[in-house]
């Protein structure tokens, strides 16, 4: 049997041996390596730690561990996936984004230069930077231009818009608590509200606010 | 708009089948625009009628990636990976804060691949029973980080020129040295709690412990088709008894750290 399917097969017998039961149990075991003998040693390791799990203590709270951002990394794992290139020899893995206007300012543009060149204006582009736009609402032209300009992946873009709200560096920001999800805001909203946008800049997003809608 | 069959089995043969609540769900939703289903989705309450279950959801996203709408695909996937995260997190505890991150991308990696592969029907389990599917890929990669762990204990202790253990080493003491050395006294057969002790112990000397202690499995046998822990780890009983001792000396040193 190839690897793939051997794996194939492991995973369906798993997948059905833990339908069969709620609990692990001496007999269920039993009964399942009777089926499967090609398959015993799998078999028990995955019943130890079946019974292992199912009997930790899970009744400690776990404050420090931050849902939002295991949330966040489970949605870079799903752009990967939509994202997916077979990867050329020449391209190495890329590394987060961090900042888009440094990653800009690498590019040798200053703020104002790279928010003309997205066609934004400089409080929409802050407000990206600083995870504060809805990333479900940005629309994928802007991530394509974002790629474009700071010559990155839109994969890449796209996780880091993904992960959430973000305090912002120096005194642009005051507040007495982290933002949160909720704070954030619709990016065409967003373009309304940016007294910096040029009149066509503005009409340009706004457009492709329409098309969607129509859609 | 017809719901697509589903076209994987089970180990027996038998073809997958969702619930009819399931499929109904999916009628219904197919027919709802865009806005309303994402709206839909995101009711978070299981008792409420308009509760759209994992199961419906899956096939959606399947359903959004085929037609290339990939901003629904994310929205969607949001709000399961969001249902996901805490039971995943509160299983993966044991693993440390660190792995536990990882270990967490790892098993949405597991279940989204399959979601998102539309050329095979690996998948389908996740539109018949999702919380088992989750489950399942929760516990291989709880295994594949305690796996790793133990492997690289083992390269420090090989480094540090400590014995180990298997055929050649001198801890096997004939009989049943186990029962010679203090441990937790055995309880009778039935689902037992087993204690940040017993899952403090390494895992290759974990599962022959479980499964002799707690399970009560035979080390070894003279009837042949009776599973033993030897037979099921596929290491002879000499190994296996001196992995017992293993365990129950790291037992009593998580006793005496305490």
């Amino acid at each position: 049997m190839k690897q793939d399917d051997y794996q194939q097969s492991l995973e369906d017998v798993l997948d059905d041996y833990m339908a069969s039961t709620e609990h692990p149990s001496r007999e269920g075991l039993i009964e399942w390596i009777r089926r499967y003998p090609h398959y015993a040693k799998e078999l028990a390791e995955f019943t130890t730690s079946w019974l292992v799990l199912e009997t930790a203590d899970v009744s400690t709270e776990d404050a420090d561990i931050d849902e939002e951002a295991l949330i966040a990394r489970g949605m870079e794992v799903v752009h990967g996936l939509l994202n997916k290139n077979p990867p050329t020899d020449q391209e190495a893995e890329e590394k987060p984004i961090t900042n888009l206007v440094e990653e800009a300012g690498a590019q040798g543009l200053t703020r104002v230069g790279f928010a003309t060149a997205l066609g934004l204006g400089s409080q929409v582009l802050s407000k990206l930077n600083r995870g504060m736009i809805r990333a479900t609402s940005i629309p994928a032209e802007l991530i394509n231009r974002i790629a474009e300009v700071i010559h990155r992946r839109p994969s890449t873009v796209a996780a880091f818009l993904l992960r959430g709200p973000r305090l912002a560096t120096g005194a642009e920001y005051r507040a007495t608590r982290r933002p949160t999800v909720a704070d954030q805001q619709d990016f065409f909203e967003a373009v309304r509200d940016d007294t910096t946008i040029g009149d066509g800049d503005k009409a340009f997003w706004l457009d492709i606010e329409a098309n969607t809608e129509r859609k | 708009m017809e719901v697509q069959p589903l076209t994987h089995c089970y180990s027996s043969g038998v073809l997958y089948h969702r619930l009819p609540e399931v499929t109904a769900q999916i009628e219904c939703a197919l027919g709802l625009s865009t806005d309303d289903l994402l709206e839909r989705t995101r009711i978070s309450d299981a008792d409420s009628p308009l509760f759209v279950k994992e199961e419906s959801l899956v096939y959606l996203i399947r359903h959004f990636r085929r037609g290339g709408h990939d901003g629904v695909v994310g929205d969607l996937s949001a709000i399961l990976i969001g249902r996901i995260a805490t039971s995943v997190k509160s299983r993966l505890r044991v693993l440390g804060r660190d792995n536990l991150e990882d270990g967490f991308q790892d098993v949405i990696a597991g279940v989204f691949e399959r979601i998102l592969d539309l050329e095979r029907d690996r998948g389908d389990f996740f539109q018949v029973r999702f919380w088992v599917g989750v489950q399942r890929l929760t516990i291989t990669t709880f295994n594949k980080y305690k796996k790793q762990h133990d492997e690289d204990l083992e390269h420090e202790v090989a480094a540090a020129s400590l014995p180990l253990d298997d055929d050649d080493g001198p801890l096997d003491r004939s009989g049943n040295p186990w029962e010679a050395l203090p441990g937790p006294q055995l309880l009778p057969e039935q689902y037992l709690l087993v204690t940040d002790a017993v899952a403090s112990i390494s895992v290759r000397y974990r599962d022959a412990y479980i499964l002799h202690n707690i399970m009560r499995f035979q080390v070894e046998s003279l009837d042949p088709n009776e599973p033993t822990v030897s037979t099921m780890l596929g290491k002879t009983s000499r190994t296996i008894r001196n992995w017992l001792v293993r365990a129950e000396e790291q037992l009593e040193n998580w006793q005496n750290d305490l």
